[in-house]
């Protein structure tokens, strides 16, 4: 569990093992937005502690390790899910969230490095969502402003999640370390550099950018290692 | 080469993410980078989607040449 503190703001980081997907909560007047659930008892407690009674879960994509944790937070705490229309189709599905191939990802890696992710794996893993959208939505959540988009090119049901004017929830739109991946089902190349990559580049270089996977850092250090990378 | 076998490695380097004429029947997967985690599941994915065939990570393990994934598809 990480903690990172953005002004006077305060996020819970979880990782979801060897994987790395980030699962993000924000706690507000016993309220808590959960971003990319995941099995967390240490973030359970400190709900408890912090006395919250209701979350709002709100999904980057429709991928199992980005949605792992949904069953089981709603059998935690009252909880609402939101994310995009086709997000909200395919997380029904363990084909199209892919939990079916997902053990794939466990070829030839060590026993000992994927057993809290395989622990808590299912082939047939689906859930659903409470509430979808389509195009945009803006929410005032708690009086912060949060307002999410489509974004299809990770994926089919991709939102890039803006809190207030410099934090985004990327998903796997942009993560920290690695190059963009559009080769998994239902990602499209074309697609990501017609409808995302223009939005990421508008932002002002010094955003926070919380990524599906890897560091919370400021976008001009994302994009960083994202330019060196490809000139290799 | 049989054109379903042209079909299927036209299918891989789009999966691996590589150029077209890359691969061939007889190019070792251990030898491609992009033969990751990641291509193995989309092959997963594919199988399913446009050929309505399980395979299986176990069946994906024991893969060991273009060819073999070739020959399971054909």
């Amino acid at each position: 569990l990480k903690i990172k503190k953005i002004g006077t703001y305060l996020f819970y980081i979880e990782s979801f093992g060897f994987i790395d997907s980030r699962m993000y909560v924000f706690i507000k007047n016993r309220k808590a937005i959960i971003i990319d659930p995941q099995i967390s008892n240490e973030i359970k407690e400190i709900l408890e502690i912090n006395k919250v009674k209701e979350c709002i879960i709100l999904l980057t994509h429709e991928h199992y390790d980005h949605i792992s944790g949904v069953n089981w937070w709603r059998e935690q705490i009252p909880c609402k899910v939101l994310c995009s229309s086709k997000c909200g189709e395919n997380i029904e599905n363990p084909e199209k969230n892919s939990a079916r191939y997902f053990n794939a990802l466990f070829i030839k890696k060590e026993e000992a490095n994927i057993k809290t992710v395989k622990n808590v794996y299912k082939d047939d893993f689906s859930c659903k969502a409470d509430m979808i959208y389509n195009d945009e939505i803006h929410l005032n959540w708690e009086g912060e402003k949060i307002y999410l988009r489509e974004a299809p090119g990770h994926s089919e049901g991709g939102s890039l999640i803006f809190f207030n004017d410099n934090i985004v929830f990327t998903g796997d739109n942009l993560v920290n370390g690695n190059l963009v991946i559009t080769r998994l089902p239902g990602g499209k190349k074309e697609l990501y550099k017609k409808k995302v990559q223009p939005v990421l580049e508008a932002l002002s270089p010094v955003t926070w950018i919380f990524p599906g996977h890897g560091e919370v850092a400021q976008l001009y250090e994302v994009i960083q290692y994202a330019k060196t990378e490809r000139r290799k | 080469m049989k054109m379903k076998a042209l079909e299927i490695i036209h299918m891989l380097e789009e999966t691996m993410d590589l150029d077209e004429g890359t691969l061939t029947e007889e190019s070792v997967l251990e030898e491609i980078e992009e033969w990751d985690s990641l291509s193995k599941l989309t092959l997963m994915a594919t199988a399913k989607k446009d050929y309505q065939k399980n395979l299986t990570a176990k069946q994906v393990r024991e893969f060991k040449t273009v060819k073999d994934i070739c020959d399971y598809f054909v």
